[in-house]
């Protein structure tokens, strides 16, 4: 057991944990984010940090149906709901993106019901041309002067380049330890390596710096080669809850590479360092989460995902999507169908944003394994 | 209620004969070899043979230019229909396929036969209310989740089953949401035709939102002259748009009218006719002659001093597209309740003449029209979008109670539900919610729709029916 | 001689009785359920005169109104009226400026908007589920081994709430049980169970509204952890009454029978 994993088990138990507590003695804004597209590094300058928005155990969204409805997707309404229960309370402000039809509802919702003293929705185009391109830096400015007007946050390119360089060498490290799940006897699971890259996103920069050097050290110094019958890619959108991977890996999976929101995809692919650091940004923003809500870019996206596919050494891709979630949901469909097109075993997944049916799960990924003769 | 006298009988009679003409035309034209082949290669033809019974179902009970205003429109949109279908018989090299909210205005003055594959979702099901469920069965089957909405679900079934005609280009866009937005990568598969794909930002009411959509439909111009024979003639586009605006002006001036209690017409005559005309034939002479007729039925009305209804007690603002397969809701609360719809959020918005002084300000006028179309202008963007609007149209056309038709597909107002009740609340606005389904009875058949109403009228308005349905 | 106006609350659980005179409340009453309603109300209202030396039977009671479930069982009554209109009845006598009412019975839950006048102008109801009811808090205090009250005073002291569903009162017994078993903090769990509640009542008073003043009735106004969990979640401060919260709806009812006697009369 690696050392570190339990401690990074409690920093995702609670939104509030002991670092950012921490941090927030020391001085520090912690502001709330959802939705990968939410450029932190903006949110990493001064005295600002960002917490991705997470709503760990929640028990139930009635407060939050009641607004939302129950037909919005769960990861939307558990968000809600603790936002009802006042668990985001110690947050300084809220950041969304214009990126699906729940969240920008939920954007709406919070701000009706809470009244947030900052709370912003970033307004990304569906496509990427040069007049996109240019939007986004246009906005992402705007956001930088909301930043300056109510924190006092001075976001100019200096400090943005700088808070890029100290992303960058997270990045690194990152990249460094998923470079490792290659190997033929990858030296953690997945579910470790999913503790720690959601650690990294509800921790000030420093701290996150911190848990993936500590992680690398230790699993290079210790490391577990867990077991495993098939190496699987988990695909989907906003999956924070790492015990999902543990049932999965329960049944003798190894996770070894992912395209999810909230998983490596983000976070692997350094920023480049050159030219104006809005647009370094914004290019990213609109490049990096690959979600299908862009309008154009499936081919890209399903190239992607092929291309994990064999850099990995995946033996079967497994496509989890949070139901009621149109983008995923179609999308989803339509790579099924693509993937086994190509002869590649393909596990779909529906879900909720909280851990449900368990069994059925651990079924599920039981009986895939077996159709791959594994 | 209205009584129907012999006059009235002999109006409707008269516009159901010439839908038959119309029709018997259609297909001398297209000779009857091509014409079997093509019910049999379109099955839906069938069911817009059934335009009679549209007729029989919205007269039930109107009379005088109520009675004419709506035959009449029933009959115009079937010429229209008519011409469409023209296209995929007899321009096959220039047909474009194309969602809601992209202009054809713009693919017409291109020299292009424009194809919306949602005005079958929308037409159908009001000719038979259970019309498109074969094909949301065939979309869910396909794999597409059962809460997407079921418009874009039918267009994805109808996809499937090869009963869209074959274009040579598909355009749309990620309006008006994520459902309909994502719903084109089947069509783009089925098809195999390319595809160009428009983007309209969140704040679209920003000036900026406005040029950098004008840059997306020059993008759109440019593609489908790559891609199509048609040709940019802006000239044509100018005599379009200013045939849209002619239209626009007589709109306004329905709606002036109309705002006035009692109104000398209601419900399908003002939101069937801006559905149809603004949104499928805008800048068409003919659909500007239709809204001339409009006004010159509800100005004879008003200097007479005759109203839509003989005795309107309740004005009702619908929310949200109308109850598709239910489309005699406000025929039956007319008759049952004295309730008329004098306006929708589909058919009410407040934009401006397009501007034909050059490219580029029709271009942004035409771009704000879609950024503001049917549904768009409420669903996306900020929830000011949604409200004000809905407040204004209660002040503005004197307004009684809100009727939501609750669409359990549409995301984006299910997750505003709760704030407008509390809205409607505050600002003692009797609410309605029907809770339905927009193209699939089996959700909530036409009866439970009209039960509901029966309900929120004995419990809220304290009336009760003055017939049973 | 004083005329007095009786209201009788029979409820699923108690029997509550109060009688007003001219100046005010002269007798009340609150006594366990007997299985025939109609022998509720007359031990319920024997108890309510034995501080009311004039009043020798109950038919010496000038008008009476009878309420709550087993209002129409009650041969006495002069007539019954919904224990929503005696609630918000009642509530509208301690203060008029009560806008919203939640009333936590044995066996539902109300929420109740009041017009100006004290009369009903919406409402809505959750009869058809114990959870959140006053039997699921009987039910939650069993697996406690404590009294209600006890129990109540325990989720004061939680440090951090433990979420119960409590979508059902069946389940939220076997998910509390199992928290016990696997040794979670009392305190903690029943907040959790305070807090689940307090849930439900969100979402049956936004159909109604919050409107402030918010008040609490019922036998459930009592439980001190369930009105700080429901100020928590409402985020709105819940006034006290001046009266026994669990008498309201009788209160309600005999404020309507002296209403209903001079109409009478």
């Amino acid at each position: 057991m690696i050392g570190a994993t339990m401690d990074l088990q409690k920093l995702l138990d609670e939104p509030l944990n002991q670092l950012v507590e921490d941090a927030i003695e020391k001085g520090m804004l912690p502001v709330g984010y959802a939705c990968s597209m939410v450029p932190e590094v903006l949110l990493s300058i001064g005295k600002l940090f960002p917490v991705r928005l997470r709503a760990p155990n929640v028990a139930g969204t009635e407060m939050a149906d009641v607004y939302l409805s129950s037909v919005i997707c769960s990861l939307s309404r558990s968000l809600l709901e603790f936002a009802l229960e006042g668990k985001y309370s110690f947050l300084k402000g809220f950041v969304f993106t214009a990126s699906c039809d729940h969240l920008r509802r939920l954007n709406d919702n919070l701000r009706y019901c809470e009244k947030p003293e900052f709370i912003d929705i970033l307004d990304i185009p569906h496509k990427i041309t040069d007049e996109a391109v240019q939007w986004t830096i246009d906005e992402l400015r705007r956001f930088a002067q909301q930043l300056k007007s109510h924190f006092g946050v001075d976001a100019g390119n200096e400090n943005v380049m700088e808070a890029i360089r100290r992303r960058n060498i997270l990045n690194t490290l990152l990249r460094r330890i998923n470079d490792l799940r290659k190997s033929q006897n990858p030296p953690f699971s997945g579910t470790q390596y999913h503790r720690l890259i959601m650690a990294t996103q509800v921790v000030p920069p420093d701290d996150a710096i911190n848990l993936a050097s500590e992680f690398l050290e230790s699993v290079t110094r210790n490391a577990e080669h867990p077991r495993f019958r098939a190496r699987v890619m988990l695909v989907g959108g906003n999956l924070d809850d790492p015990s999902y991977t543990e049932i999965i890996e329960s049944q003798g999976a190894l996770v070894v590479a992912d395209r999810y929101c909230t998983g490596s995809f983000p976070a692997l692919e350094p920023y480049a360092l050159e030219g104006d650091p809005y647009e370094i940004l914004a290019r990213r923003v609109l490049t990096i989460t690959r979600c299908p809500r862009m309008m154009e870019g499936f081919p890209v996206r399903l190239e992607y995902i092929m291309n994990l596919y064999r850099e990995y050494a995946v033996d079967g891709i497994i496509i989890e999507s949070i139901k009621f979630c149109d983008t995923w949901g179609v999308e989803t469909s339509a790579l099924v169908s693509r993937l086994r097109e190509r002869g590649i075993p393909v596990l779909r997944l529906e879900r909720e944003y909280h851990q449900s049916g368990e069994g059925q799960l651990r079924t599920r990924v039981q009986a895939f394994l077996e159709s791959m003769g594994k | 209620m209205a009584e129907i006298t012999v006059a009235d009988r002999v109006v409707s009679g008269k516009y159901k004969a010439l839908n038959l003409l119309s029709i018997a035309k259609m297909g001398i034209k297209n000779g009857p070899y091509d014409m079997a082949r093509d019910l049999i290669r379109y099955p839906w033809l069938w069911e817009l043979l059934k335009v009679n019974r549209l007729i029989t179902k919205l007269t039930d009970g109107r009379s005088g230019n109520y009675r004419k205003a709506i035959s009449m429109l029933i009959h115009e949109v079937t010429k229209e229909v008519i011409n469409l279908l023209e296209g995929i018989y007899f321009r096959k090299d220039r047909l474009v396929l194309h969602e809601d909210m992209v202009p054809p205005e713009i693919l017409r003055a291109m020299g292009l036969s424009p194809w919306m594959p949602e005005v079958l979702g929308i037409l159908l099901p009001m000719l038979e209310p259970r019309a498109m469920e074969p094909y949301i069965d065939v979309a869910e089957n396909e794999g597409v989740p059962p809460d997407v909405c079921s418009l874009p679900k039918a267009v994805i079934g109808m996809t499937q089953k090869n009963f869209l005609p074959p274009a040579i280009a598909v355009v749309t866009s990620n309006l008006p949401c994520d459902g309909g937005m994502t719903s084109y990568l089947y069509v783009e598969k089925k098809t195999n035709a390319p595809v160009f794909r428009l983007d309209i930002p969140h704040n679209f009411k920003e000036a900026r939102a406005e040029k950098y959509f004008a840059q997306e439909l020059r993008r759109m111009i440019q593609w489908l002259e790559a891609h199509t024979p048609g040709r940019m003639d802006w000239d044509r586009l100018k005599s379009i748009c200013e045939e849209r605006n002619k239209m626009q002006e007589y709109e306004l001036e329905l709606w002036d009218m109309v705002s006035q209690r009692p109104a000398p017409l209601s419900a399908e005559a003002v939101y069937l006719a801006h559905l149809w005309f603004f949104n499928v034939c805008s800048g068409l002479k003919s659909a500007t002659k239709v809204f001339k007729k409009l006004v010159e039925l509800a100005k004879e009305n008003r200097d007479k001093g005759v109203s839509a209804l003989p005795d309107e007690k309740y004005r009702a603002l619908l929310w949200n597209p109308p109850t598709l397969h239910a489309m005699d809701l406000f025929v039956w609360a007319e008759k049952n309740f004295g309730v008329t719809c004098v306006m929708d959020s589909m058919t009410f918005n407040r934009l401006p003449f397009i501007n034909t002084s050059s490219e580029e300000s029709m271009l942004i006028g035409i771009g704000r029209n879609i950024m503001n179309g049917p549904m768009a202008r409420h669903t996306r963007g900020p929830i000011e979008n949604y409200f004000d609007d809905m407040f204004y149209i209660i002040k503005h056309f004197n307004v009684d109670m809100l009727w939501m038709a609750g669409h359990i597909g549409c995301k984006n107002t299910q997750a505003l539900n709760t704030i407008m009740r509390e809205k409607c609340r505050e600002a003692g606005v009797p609410l309605l919610i029907i809770d339905y389904d927009l193209s699939d009875t089996r959700i909530v058949p036409r009866e439970g729709i009209f039960s509901q109403v029966e309900h929120f009228m004995e419990n809220v308005m304290g009336v009760h029916s003055q017939m049973t349905a | 001689m004083v005329r007095y106006f009786a209201g009788c609350d029979i409820g699923s659980t108690t029997g509550k009785a109060v009688i007003i005179g001219e100046n005010g409340i002269a007798g009340q009453s609150i006594v366990p359920r007997e299985i025939d309603p109609e022998e509720t109300a007359r031990v319920a209202l024997s108890e309510a005169m034995k501080t009311i030396d004039e009043l020798k039977s109950y038919k010496d009671i000038a008008y009476l109104v009878g309420t709550g479930y087993g209002r129409s069982e009650i041969p006495f009554a002069h007539e019954n009226i919904s224990e929503i209109s005696c609630h918000a009845m009642g509530a509208y006598y301690c203060d008029t400026s009560i806008k919203t009412i939640v009333d936590i019975g044995g066996q539902d839950v109300k929420g109740i908007a009041l017009g100006d006048d004290g009369s009903v102008k919406e409402f809505v109801m959750n009869d058809k589920c114990a959870a959140g009811t006053g039997r699921f808090f009987e039910a939650m205090s069993r697996i406690f081994r404590m009294e209600l009250q006890e129990f109540s005073e325990l989720s004061l002291k939680a440090k951090r709430a433990i979420p119960v569903t409590a979508q059902c009162s069946v389940f939220a017994e076997s998910e509390v049980i199992s928290l016990l078993a696997r040794k979670n903090p009392p305190e903690d769990i029943a907040a959790g169970v305070q807090g689940a509640v307090a849930k439900r009542c969100f979402v049956l008073l936004k159909r109604v509204g919050i409107t402030p003043k918010v008040t609490i009735t019922g036998g459930c106004a009592k439980n001190r952890g369930l009105v700080k969990e429901l100020e928590k979640v409402l985020r709105v401060e819940i006034a006290p009454l001046s009266v026994d919260p669990q008498i309201i709806g009788a209160l309600g009812a005999a404020v309507y029978a002296r209403k209903r006697s001079s109409v009478a009369v």
